[in-house]
């Protein structure tokens, strides 16, 4: 223990010798700063994600699924916003990992750490659905980005790129009338013929201005020209905020959009 | 020095950032202490514990703006020496020569406290058996055993240190608890076997 009298005066002299100064108190405070700034971010980032999965589900073509899909749980399986969740389920993460980096976060249960994060991400995400930032971010960003990165970021639009079985979905290149010019999402152009009731024309006609995204039930018209294509229904890509637009939807598409899809069912079978 | 000795740590943190001079008096606060910490918890020998010792308290040096004042100065201390060993445990272990744990009376009478009596009577019995079964326990397990009944810390202290909720904390212990009876349990069977082996022989 002798040895250890004297340890105190070799570390003062330590300190002196190779003029070790503490570190800055800012240093310390933009660190922990950091931490909670880059937990506070990723709780947007997620709770966006959550919006946008909220905004996905809730205005999903459960409508149509049967003829999307066939069947409602391969609907489901097919159009879960795989992406969204995923980055949701990593952003929960992040936002763990750094607030398990600031000063008192250890005191926390790590169940109460993940479930706090979850349910903020959950109420901020409802919160920017219902001011409509999910629709929103989906058309600045989203639909911004080249087509072949839609699909990978909305599930849904899979089903919607089936000419053949009379699903379509592209961009107005230009609209007139009853016909418009549509690019899809692999490049090709196609004439598109509406077969929409006035009603429905009326309804749908603010929605077709160039460069909308929107998609398409009907059928393919080879006997008018190959890429020609008759449509029964027009929904723009994504129906804006919340379930009002859907319920307008089924008040202008009415029963009757079933006997249609039977009818056009029964023509492509014919066809077939 | 008397007024120096009343002062409390965080005083004394406070003063140390005005005048590194004051450092030496938290230094000679807890040189004993954290020496004794380092030792149980690597078994390493005299020289390195001191080696690693003047790396702890230069590291708590240039932290010392970082010294959170919610915290005990000894809780932030203990967490900065934990960090350091336990980082760098692997290295001390190939280092260790002399296996020689400082298991005073304390120890025991802690942690028969929390036995039952006939354990606690079989664990007076073995006291030297308890720096064996310490050293064959899981780190994990080591380092809050060390902490209860050594360091005689609290569960909110040895929380802070470890940075581990309570509840963990006394998870940790009552598991460490079972996992060191078990061990010396094991470790008196034994001792028993060759008890007897060598009776039969002679």
């Amino acid at each position: 223990m002798e040895k250890i009298n004297k340890l105190a005066e070799k570390i003062i002299s330590r300190i002196k010798t190779e003029e070790i100064k503490p570190t800055s108190r800012w240093r310390f405070v933009v660190k922990d700063s950091f931490f909670w700034l880059a937990f506070i971010l990723s709780v947007v980032i997620g709770a966006m994600a959550v919006s946008v999965i909220l905004n996905t589900l809730l205005n999903n073509d459960w409508d149509l699924s049967l003829q999307l899909s066939g069947s409602l749980f391969q609907f489901v399986v097919i159009t879960l916003p795989y992406f969204w969740l995923i980055l949701l389920g990593g952003f929960i993460i992040i936002a763990y990992l750094n607030i398990k980096h600031t000063k008192k976060a250890y005191r926390c249960d790590l169940k109460i750490i993940v479930g706090g994060v979850i349910l903020i991400s959950f109420l901020l995400g409802l919160t920017f659905y219902n001011l409509g930032l999910a629709s929103s971010l989906d058309k600045k960003f989203i639909q911004k980005l080249p087509p072949r990165f839609h699909q990978m970021i909305d599930s849904r639009l899979e089903v919607w790129q089936e000419p053949q079985r009379g699903f379509l979905i592209g961009e107005i290149q230009n609209f007139s009338g009853n016909s418009l010019e549509l690019r899809d999402f692999k490049g090709r152009f196609w004439q598109i013929a509406l077969e929409l009731e006035a009603e429905e024309l009326n309804f749908i006609e603010p929605l077709l201005r160039t460069n909308e995204k929107i998609r398409l039930m009907g059928s393919p018209n080879p006997e008018k020209c190959e890429q020609c294509f008759s449509a029964i229904m027009v929904r723009p890509l994504n129906l804006p905020k919340g379930d009002m637009i859907h319920e307008q939807f089924r008040e202008v598409f009415p029963q009757d959009l079933q006997g249609k899809i039977i009818k056009r069912e029964s023509i492509i079978k014919i066809q077939e | 020095m008397q007024d120096i000795n009343e002062k409390t740590d965080e005083e004394l943190v406070a003063l140390t950032l005005k005048n590194q001079d004051y450092f030496l008096y938290l230094v000679r606060r807890y040189e004993r202490k954290l020496f004794r910490y380092i030792s149980r918890i690597s078994n390493l020998n005299q020289d390195d514990v001191e080696d690693v010792l003047q790396d702890i308290f230069v590291k708590i040096y240039k932290n010392l703006n970082g010294f959170d004042t919610d915290l005990k100065f000894s809780s932030w201390a203990y967490r900065i020496t934990h960090n350091e060993v336990i980082s760098n445990y692997r290295k001390y272990k190939n280092k260790i020569d002399v296996i020689s744990f400082d298991t005073d009376g304390n120890f025991i009478k802690n942690i028969s406290d929390e036995l039952d009596i006939e354990k606690a009577f079989k664990l007076v019995e073995l006291k030297k058996e308890v720096d064996q079964v310490l050293d064959k326990i899981d780190i994990k397990y080591k380092e809050v055993l060390i902490l209860r009944f050594l360091e005689e810390k609290s569960y909110r202290e040895i929380s802070d240190i470890l940075r581990k909720p309570e509840g963990t904390i006394a998870t940790l212990i009552n598991r460490a608890k079972k996992e060191f009876l078990k061990i010396l349990e094991r470790e008196q069977n034994y001792m028993k076997r060759a008890y007897n082996s060598i009776v039969r022989v002679i």
